[in-house]
């Protein structure tokens, strides 16, 4: 199956997409399955449960493709969809969140990161209650405002702000402690 | 590097295994299409449809043949008054007549 994404005509593939083209499909979640991964991970901190949490909304998105009015439409839908399945998986099952010395190293290491900071960074985010934890993440994975992030999670703006707030206070005074 | 950047280095985007798209394509395929869906809640609201008109034809005719019972029961009261009625004439008649030859 060879997953071409058309530039040109950005809707294509999910009109072919809606009729069943298994192509079509491959291409939308080519396009979208780092955020869609990374969101998980960034979250769960295991990269196998990230896998299945991106297995799972991509398979929604293929039985809700008829509701997806737009290429940005879908990105927002699977914004909203990740970030709500990660929430509720966690508070329903108790996810047990693996320790970051269990896991792998991030596969794609850019020049300019420092890994151990970044390891240590993701500690710290990864000791953060779950709500504040999933608006860090849309706000520095995503490079969301919180007038965005509002809208995925379906909360106020204040209270995403104050969430956000609490959160980079939370950060700082830990990274002072270590 | 302030707290941001921090944030933005620790929380880039990762990629999925190789072939998570082939994979989960061939998965999606495999299941039901989305027009399928349409097809599905329409059979859905078909044999909801068909229980509710069976369950009315159900009761409607529960509800006559409960009413002809009643009717029936009615009659055969009604049928049982007037066999004692006619009976107790009967006797009354029998009683006189046999009064009459005694005189």
């Amino acid at each position: 199956m060879t997953a071409i994404v058309s530039e040109d005509f950005p809707e294509a593939p999910l009109t072919r997409a809606r009729e069943g083209d298994g192509d079509a499909f491959a291409a939308i979640v080519a396009q979208h399955e780092g955020m869609v991964f990374s969101l998980a991970y960034h979250f769960f901190n295991d990269r196998s449960k990230a896998e299945e949490i991106a297995q799972d909304v991509f398979l929604q998105l293929f039985r809700s493709l008829g509701d997806i009015e737009s290429p940005s439409h879908l990105t927002h839908w699977l914004r909203q969809v990740t970030s709500r399945r990660c929430i509720d998986q966690l508070r329903r099952a108790r996810f047990r969140i693996v320790p970051l010395e269990t896991i792998d190293e991030p596969h794609a290491a850019d020049g300019r990161r420092d890994p151990l900071l970044d390891r240590r960074m993701r500690r710290l985010i990864s000791e953060l209650p779950d709500l504040q934890r999933m608006i860090v993440t849309l706000r520095y994975q995503e490079d969301l405002d919180p007038a965005e992030i509002c809208r995925v999670l379906d909360m106020p703006v204040n209270t995403v702000k104050s969430h956000l707030h609490r959160a980079l206070q939370s950060l700082r005074r830990r990274l002072g402690e270590h | 590097m302030d707290i941001e950047e921090q944030l933005r280095s620790a929380l880039q985007r990762e990629s999925p295994p190789a072939g998570f798209a082939q994979r989960v394509a061939a998965t999606a395929i495999r299941g039901p299409r989305p027009e399928a869906r349409g097809l599905r809640w329409r059979a859905i609201a078909a044999a909801l449809m068909l229980t509710a008109l069976l369950g009315g034809w159900t009761a409607h005719t529960i509800a006559e043949r409960r009413a002809g019972e009643r009717a029936r029961d009615e009659v055969m009261l009604a049928l049982h008054i007037a066999g004692s009625k006619v009976r107790y004439a009967q006797v009354q008649v029998q009683q006189i007549g046999s009064k009459g030859a005694v005189q």
